[in-house]
């Protein structure tokens, strides 16, 4: 089949052919997300060489467990949720990593609306974040590169990580706070009630 | 879009990326990775939601039972063991509620707080209809292996309650003696 009859159609239809054993449908999914796959998992990592092995484990793996996908919810959160156990188990490899928080215990408020950017201010952050990224622990690059990089919400990021919703919103907020000292310690950027205030 | 000429700096990071995707469906049509059946995932849900349900139950059953014999016997060693099976599902049901969208999405002291007050509420369900009566009533006529030393450690024998068939065999497995006149003693072995 022509690469072209799959173009209109969605994830989460691709997803749903491969499953009746179309292994083009899947092809041309790998090729829609392999390079934001390997950008999430480089900066993850920290620019490994193992990163481009990792991205096809994450394809294989979710070929391989794509009879698993349910084709009403969205594909990306569920194929990100392989690569974070895929990037997690590489590091764990490495050294031991403590997953847990104890920010996943207790109830967090909502965030106001002043903690939501719009799209023109999310664009310029996600460019001002990387710089810092490098920086940051796991639990908080994770959510920044999902959120802002990946461009997934608060909801799917949830489900990426298996952690509450408010608790996403609260690690953002705590990585971005993170950024604005290391960028004010290096004499950055960061001034003002918000972060990135002087842009 | 045309791919990158061979010298030039873009022409790596071309390469790289679409040998990925080459690279996987090569394997895949190898027949190197097989798709794992949908029955496979079917199964696996209804085992954990099947497994989820166990665990309540039992810490329902437990958690009615402490009520119950307290009411029968009063205090007795056997209910700390008791007890601690108690908190052991809870715990148990706590973790395999994790799995589930609904629980993880919310923050776990919350999920621990939704999980504690259905046990209580249920348990307090079963502890007010003649459930565990019932048992004891049958598993003292019958030698039901597990339930009837259970309920004869838990609520003993004697007084207001026969273990004709108890007596028969006086040291039932969790060592619970059925001489005396409120129906003996029980340690926990």
């Amino acid at each position: 089949m022509e690469t072209k009859e799959f173009a209109g159609k969605t994830d989460e239809q691709l997803a749903g052919l491969t499953q009746q054993g179309n292994v083009e449908a899947f092809g041309f999914l790998v090729k829609k997300y392999q390079d934001r796959m390997q950008r999430y998992i480089k900066r993850i990592i920290q620019g490994h060489e193992e990163a481009n092995d990792i991205s096809q484990n994450v394809f294989l793996k979710a070929f391989e467990n794509i009879q698993g996908f349910n084709t009403k919810q969205r594909f990306s959160p569920w194929i990100y949720r392989i690569a974070h156990n895929e990037t997690v188990n590489y590091l764990r490899k490495k050294k031991p990593l403590l997953l847990f928080d104890f920010d996943v215990f207790l109830p967090h408020y909502n965030l106001g609306k002043d903690d939501i950017e719009n799209e023109a201010e999310k664009k310029d952050l996600s460019q001002k974040i990387e710089r810092f990224l490098g920086e940051l622990s796991l639990k908080q690059k994770e959510v920044l590169l999902l959120y802002y990089f990946q461009e997934l919400s608060y909801q799917e990021i949830a489900d990426v990580l298996k952690i509450p919703i408010a608790t996403v919103g609260v690690r953002i907020k705590r990585a971005k706070e993170a950024i604005k000292e290391i960028a004010s310690a290096q004499g950055g950027f960061a001034s003002g009630g918000k972060i990135y205030a002087n842009k | 879009m045309l791919p990158p000429k061979a010298d030039s700096p873009l022409a790596e990071k071309y390469m790289q990326t679409n040998n990925i995707s080459q690279k996987v469906i090569e394997k895949i049509k190898a027949g190197n990775v097989k798709m794992k059946p949908r029955s496979l995932f079917i199964f696996q849900a209804i085992s954990l939601v099947f497994l989820a349900l166990v665990v309540i139950v039992l810490a329902v059953f437990f958690t009615s039972f402490t009520g119950f014999a307290l009411k029968v016997k009063g205090y007795s060693p056997f209910l700390v063991a008791v007890v601690s099976g108690v908190i052991l599902f809870i715990m148990l049901a706590w973790v395999l509620s994790k799995k589930f969208s609904v629980f993880y999405k919310r923050p776990l002291l919350l999920g621990l707080a939704i999980i504690l007050m259905a046990v209580a509420m249920v348990s307090l369900a079963v502890f007010l209809t003649p459930f565990h009566q019932t048992i004891m009533d049958y598993s003292q006529q019958k030698n039901v292996p597990i339930i009837s030393p259970l309920y004869q450690c838990g609520c003993g024998c004697g007084t207001s309650h026969v273990c004709e068939t108890l007596q028969k065999t006086p040291q039932s497995s969790c060592g619970c003696s059925n001489d005396g006149p409120a129906g003996g003693s029980c340690s926990i072995k």
